[in-house]
């Protein structure tokens, strides 16, 4: 079955990874995808210097990965409960984040697919030459561990993928995808995904 | 929802259905016309009104090749996204080598000028290289990892070695030393050598020589191969009763060890050799400006 899996085992494994409430999903192509994170340091590099999303995290099957990333789904789980109400969905239809999350991590534990994450603020990038020549801070598209901050006044937030809502040019992660691995797709489009998969590239 | 480019997955030569092909195969052709209208002056060389206006064609082109490691870099804007732009890479970047070859008018020599050719093409060849890695390896990668990443296979092997220490301390204590050196002497990675041949350079301490002899050799252990013979053997050997049985769940969990330790070098392996390109073709691709910049300062300065 894993070896040439049908159609229907690709979309039961879709279904399994909760892509049915899905109304946004990043689907990459396993055989396509080189593992040059570029999707990630895109992510960090247009959302303040923390990627909220995970590459090589989350499932595969038959070369589909769907990796940890916001899904928009269509009922979030993460708008439950949250106490300033800081979570809500774009007009356009991404689900996201406002500045006024208090950092309470009830949208960590109500997400069921573990997209939320919480995060210091990334600090100012330095300029290149001292990057380059006095080794301050991180370089072009290094990560930054946000899990913990120098800054004693800083607030840990809840931060994940709000699908570039604001970049005319569209998403950070499928744009920057040296190869053409990175997709995204509304679950109408899985059939064609299927079938495209059966097909070959 | 905002507007989801209607697009699938696509190779990047397949890319926005072999859009860039016909702009090189175009460039490709024009540049030959140029180089076929007669120049009844002088034979073909990089000095006729031709020869410059395919070098300057060339020129052009390496620039905005080498460009890509900028736009690349440039995730909040930039003009098109970075496949299509590795796809214009790749066909563009091929039809360099011949709008070079016609601009030289196949005059070669030990010079800067070839000097400058020759980086070109091994920057270019190391490329078509790169796309066959690019388009091959990945899934191979898939296949032999089942769908699983190497971290995953990694705490495979960790639970694995787990079971076998808690299977060796009920074993007799030689058993039990020889599977604890095994799971010590156990080798992954190394040199970038090592990496790219995936060869598993494991090895395990045995007692050597004679019966009762306290004589301790490290020997290779290439696959598990030396401890599951030593294993078996003591299984053949044994009288049965609980010892046959633990002796049989460790024989069965290092020919898992095995199977989960050849995905790992293999992963290790094609990721090597997956990347190995680039380290001909970035550096080289610098190396190619010095000289390109090199050649036209000489013949502008020895007009």
């Amino acid at each position: 079955m894993e070896a040439d899996p049908g159609g229907g085992a690709v979309m039961a494994f879709l279904m399994e990874q909760g892509l049915g409430e899905s109304t946004d999903v990043l689907v990459i192509h396993e055989d396509l995808c080189v593992g040059c994170d570029n999707c990630e340091v895109a992510c960090a590099e247009t959302h303040g210097g923390v990627s909220r999303l995970d590459r090589a995290g989350g499932a595969s099957f038959a070369s589909v990965h769907v990796p940890i990333a916001c899904r928009h789904c269509e009922f979030p789980h993460c708008m439950k409960e949250c106490p300033p109400d800081a979570i809500h969905r774009a007009p356009s239809g991404e689900v996201y984040i406002d500045n006024t999350c208090i950092g309470c991590e009830n949208c960590v534990r109500n997400c069921p697919y573990g997209v939320i994450k919480m995060a210091y603020p990334a600090p100012k990038k330095p300029s290149l030459f001292s990057w380059l020549f006095f080794g301050a801070g991180s370089g072009p598209g290094q990560h930054h561990d946000c899990s913990h901050s120098d800054d004693k006044t800083a607030l840990k937030k809840a931060v994940k993928c709000d699908a570039c809502k604001d970049l005319a040019q569209g998403p950070a992660c499928v744009r920057a995808c040296p190869t053409g691995a990175a997709v995204r797709l509304e679950p109408q489009r899985f059939a064609d995904l299927i079938s495209r998969q059966k097909g070959g590239l | 929802m905002r507007v989801a480019p209607k697009i699938f997955h696509q190779t990047i030569l397949a890319y926005r259905g072999f859009h860039y092909a016909w702009w090189a195969l175009g460039l490709g052709l024009v540049s030959w016309l140029i180089y076929l209208i007669p120049n009844y002056e002088q034979p073909a060389n990089g000095g006729t009104w031709q020869g410059y206006t395919l070098g300057t064609v060339g020129a052009l082109l390496i620039v905005w090749l080498l460009w890509l490691g900028i736009r690349k870099r440039r995730n909040d804007g930039g003009i098109g996204t970075v496949q299509g732009w590795v796809s214009a890479h790749v066909y563009l970047g091929t039809t360099l080598l011949w709008v070079a070859t016609l601009h030289t008018g196949f005059q070669f020599g030990w010079n800067l000028h070839t000097l400058a050719y020759g980086l070109m093409a091994t920057v270019i060849i190391s490329g078509m290289l790169g796309v066959w890695a690019y388009l091959v390896l990945p899934a191979r990668m898939v296949r032999q990892r089942d769908n699983r990443t190497r971290d995953e296979l990694l705490l495979a092997i960790v639970e694995v070695d787990r079971q076998c220490l808690r299977l060796a301390q009920d074993v007799h204590p030689d058993v039990g030393a020889f599977v604890q050196s095994a799971l010590d002497r156990t080798v992954l990675g190394g040199s970038l050598l090592q990496q790219l041949s995936g060869r598993d350079r494991s090895s395990v301490e045995i007692r050597g020589g004679k019966e009762n002899s306290t004589a301790q050799r490290i020997v290779r252990n290439r696959n598990q191969g030396q401890v599951i013979r030593a294993l078996a053997e003591r299984l053949a050997r044994s009288p049965g009763g609980k010892e046959a049985v633990l002796l049989q769940e460790l024989l069965w969990l290092f020919a898992r060890r095995k199977t989960l330790l050849q995905q790992v070098l293999a992963d290790v392996r094609l990721q090597g050799w997956l990347q190995l390109w680039l380290l001909v073709h970035v550096p080289l691709s610098l190396a190619l400006l010095v000289a390109l910049v090199l050649h036209i300062f000489s013949v502008f300065y020895y007009w």
